[in-house]
């Protein structure tokens, strides 16, 4: 039994590691500028199809989808987060120059109509039944149970590097830039900031980074399917940086930890399957109430955005 | 250094300005008076391009900048304060004053994350710059205070270093001395002073306090209704008739409107 | 095809009337309270339940229904202001945007948990159609709901205009300082929007659910399409929400002629970034 669990700890790290690189993203977007992106899980979405769709074998006569480049999964991993960083430039021209409540709206609708999208064009996406029995990283390397530690190491990795390049960009100068595009736009249009351009560069480059997770996370679930894409996964992003600490990247790994506990540990309450969906239903209010109790009585999360000191 | 050409502007159905002109020459320090409601704000943000106007032109430095929008405008040498002191309150003093650089090489995330070195050189060198203005200003002591937690009259100084560190030629102080004490006053027209005369900054004030005026503007514009209706020394100024009929008449419908 | 396109048409207007009634409550939190309120969409389904509850289970009249649902639903909008926003609005409309998703991630969980997933209908008779020129053009289903539409914008303009917390309310939209230094009683309006908005929301609800069915979802499918109709009529311009929403619903219907059925909320937002690139502050905003 003691076997179990550590796999199911090594998933749930996992999952956490996905989720932590998913926020970083979030984190540079909303926590550093103050772009308040209610549609962030369409860059995740973004990542995962396109990094599937490049590296998919060339579709036999008898599918529905058309596309697939027979890429290497590495290169489709690429592909994914550059994908996701085209279409956060497309968004951001029309949306980061008029005011913030648009900007909300419109990155809502198109997460909802890009879900659409993946739902209707089965051509590109293969409709509801998405793509699945995904080939993992080095999966060939490793048995059953021991991958799922090969595959823990492996975002280990990926999320000790996506936090070091985070880091490195948001204490540069251009992280203070960001921080002083979300405190004051009048004061760094007077300074000579062309701010539209900050919030571009902080939109593409949080973008690239849900996208990123996206492909890693296609290759965590070995499938995709446009039903994983729902607003539900945005909230997730967002209750976990407002619970570890926005404008913090510390506190965006905290709160993805502490999301995928708490989230994790509710399935271990055995229920009947005419429950289950009822139980379901639970975790969105109990998940509700926490992002109120989070604003309300811990209003900068755990770990508050660090002082910056200079010498 | 600064043409401004009959500029009109209205807001709906008012008229905020109509055919202001002025001008500011290289060096000198010029107040900007007029009853509350002359368009004096009104000017200022169309000068440093916050505000479209409709009509009229503004040349700086011999070019036309009114087409141009305000960061491009401060980036040739244009800056400005707000009336209401506004800082980024969750940035410390010197994350304040580091901001306003410019020609930043790590504000981009290609410089950001690839030439760390001369980034950092760069830090050292606006930092020590910073400092210097800090010292100067008497806020070197709050280095690492929260803006947000300064004092009003701090953060008026601290807009104003910064606005400094940015290295304008042309500074456009809204009502720099609204809501400061008086020791405050003396000590920031000092470092007005100072500034035009060591560094030759060029100074536009927008004030009501006539002591100020007096004590250090070159030449003083005179704004009634959004139409400039006199220009001169100071002094000159003081005496006029029309200024003092338009000013006084102008008063006295304020508190008019004030009783009612 | 003029005869689908007809019936498309007058699907939309029907479709452009429950809508309408959603976004003006909608629009009357942000002329007020200056934030996306997200959660007003659940108030369609809380209208939904509650009126299906008394009308199927105790078998109560659906008029009378109707009028309960109505009630329970502007006190339960009315509570959740107090208790959850109102001591939020110190922090600012991104807050309160935030606040407002995890309310309607509660609510949507609390009415998912009691109520199940499972999809239940009103089984209101379907009464015969009127024909125009030998087309079933119109029912009188719908009819009622266009009537009942335009009924409570005649009614909502009287109160804006004619009565004195209207025209509070109106001055508080314009200038919400300039009201408060005016000695308004911005609580006493405050408290009148949150019940108007709510009631107007379960009226919303109860009519989607006549033509639709009661589900969980049912808000949460509104929402975004509130957002759009709010947007296409300028944010904050009560007046011009009503046209962006009975526009919006048009185009919807009229749509999934030409687009898969799919698409439709889609359309809906490609519709709301069209404009927002031509005119970005809505057909009718910033006046």
């Amino acid at each position: 039994m003691g076997g179990d669990w550590a796999l199911f700890l090594a998933g749930a790290v996992s999952l956490a590691g996905i989720y932590v690189i998913y926020t970083l993203g979030l984190n540079i977007q909303f926590g550093f500028t103050g772009l308040a992106n209610l549609g962030y899980v369409a860059f995740f979405a973004i990542g995962a199809y396109a990094s599937v769709i490049l590296s998919m074998p060339r579709p036999g006569p008898d599918v529905a989808y058309i596309v697939g480049y027979g890429l290497p999964m590495w290169a489709g991993m690429i592909g994914g987060s550059l994908a996701a960083g085209f279409f956060a430039l497309l968004i951001g021209i029309p949306t980061l120059k008029i005011g913030e409540d648009y900007f909300v709206v419109v990155t809502f609708a198109f997460s909802e109509v890009l879900r659409y999208v993946l739902i209707n064009e089965k051509w590109l996406t293969n409709g509801t039944t998405g793509f699945y029995g995904l080939e993992r990283p080095f999966g060939k390397f490793f048995s059953g149970r021991n991958y799922e530690f090969f595959f823990l190491f492996l975002i280990v990795v990926a999320v000790i590097i996506a936090y070091l390049v985070m880091r490195k960009i948001c204490n540069s100068p251009f992280g203070r830039l960001m921080k002083g595009v979300r405190e004051n736009e009048p004061v760094c249009l007077a300074l000579g900031k062309n701010i539209y351009r900050v919030k571009m560069k902080a939109f593409i480059v949080g973008a690239m980074f849900a996208g990123f997770a996206g492909s890693l996370y296609a290759r965590y679930t070995t499938l995709v399917v446009p039903e994983m894409f729902i607003p539900y996964f945005t909230f997730v992003a967002w209750l976990s940086l407002m619970i570890g600490g926005r404008g913090n990247n510390k506190g965006a790994i905290l709160g993805c930890f502490i999301f995928v506990l708490a989230d994790q540990f509710t399935l271990f309450v055995q229920a009947s399957a005419a429950y289950a969906v009822r139980l379901a239903s639970l975790r969105a209010f109990i998940m509700g109430a926490l992002l109120i109790i989070v604003l309300r009585w811990l209003p900068a999360g755990i770990l508050k955005e660090k002082k910056v000191t200079y010498r | 250094m600064l043409v401004v050409k009959e500029i009109h502007k209205s807001f709906g159905g008012v008229k905020a300005l109509r055919g202001a002109s002025l001008k500011v020459e290289r060096g000198s320090i010029v107040g900007l008076i007029g009853p509350n409601g002359s368009g004096k704000t009104t000017l200022f943000n169309v000068i440093s391009g916050f505000c479209p106007k409709d009509s009229g032109q503004v040349h700086f430095k011999g070019e036309r900048i009114d087409h141009l929008p305000s960061y491009e405008i401060a980036m040739r040498g244009l800056s400005r304060t707000f009336q209401t002191s506004r800082v980024p309150r969750g940035m410390t003093v010197l994350e304040n004053m580091l901001l306003a650089y410019k020609g930043q090489i790590g504000e981009g995330v290609f410089g950001a994350l690839f030439r760390g070195g001369r980034t950092s050189k760069q830090e050292k060198v606006n930092l020590k710059k910073a400092l210097s203005i800090l010292e100067l200003l008497g806020l070197r002591n709050s280095r690492d205070e929260y803006a947000g937690d300064l004092s009003g009259g701090q953060q008026r100084l601290l807009s104003l270093s910064r606005i400094l560190a940015s290295s304008p030629e042309l500074i456009l102080l809204d009502e720099p001395t609204a809501g400061i004490n008086l020791t405050l006053v003396t000590e920031l027209l000092k470092l007005i002073k100072h500034f035009q005369v060591e560094e030759s900054k060029t100074f536009l004030i927008v004030e009501h306090n006539m002591r100020v005026i007096s004590e250090i503007c070159d030449m003083v514009c005179v704004l009634v209704s959004g139409k400039d209706i006199a220009c001169g020394e100071p002094e000159k100024i003081q005496k006029d008739e029309r200024v003092l009929k338009a000013y006084l008449g102008a008063v006295q419908r304020d508190s008019k409107e004030d009783l009612e | 095809m003029l005869t689908i396109l007809l019936q498309h048409t007058v699907f939309g207007i029907v479709t452009g009337s429950i809508l309408l009634l959603a976004t003006i409550g909608f629009s009357m939190i942000y002329t007020t309270k200056r934030f996306l309120c997200i959660s007003h969409g659940e108030l369609l389904t809380i209208g939904a339940y509650t009126t299906y509850i008394f009308h199927v289970f105790l078998g109560w009249n659906l008029l009378y229904s109707g009028v309960i649902g109505v009630v329970i639903t502007s006190l339960v909008g009315l509570a959740i202001a107090r208790g959850l926003y109102e001591p939020m609005e110190r922090h600012g409309p991104l807050v309160l945007l935030f606040t407002s998703v995890g309310v309607t991630f509660c609510l949507h969980g609390i009415l998912e948990f009691i109520a199940g997933p499972s999809i239940r209908s009103f089984r209101t008779p379907i009464l015969p159609s009127i024909r125009v020129g030998g087309i079933p053009l119109i029912t009188m289903n719908e009819i009622v709901i266009i009537s009942i539409a335009m009924g409570s914008i005649v009614f909502l303009h009287v109160v804006l205009t004619r009565t004195r917390i209207g025209k509070a309310f109106r001055a508080m939209a314009s200038n919400v300082d300039l009201a408060m230094a005016r000695g308004i009683d911005t609580a006493r309006i405050s408290m009148f929007v949150w019940i108007y908005a709510s009631a107007m929301a379960a009226v919303a609800g109860i009519l989607l659910a006549l033509v639709t069915s009661v589900n969980p979802d049912l808000g949460w499918t509104q929402i975004l399409i509130i957002l759009a109709a709010a947007i296409l009529g300028g944010l904050g311009s009560i007046y011009g929400v009503m046209i962006g929403a009975i526009l919006l619903g048009v185009v919807m219907d009229v749509g999934v002629i030409f687009f898969p059925s799919g698409y439709r909320a889609a359309i809906a937002f490609a519709l709301m970034i069209i404009v927002l690139l031509v005119k970005p502050k809505g057909i009718f905003g910033g006046e």
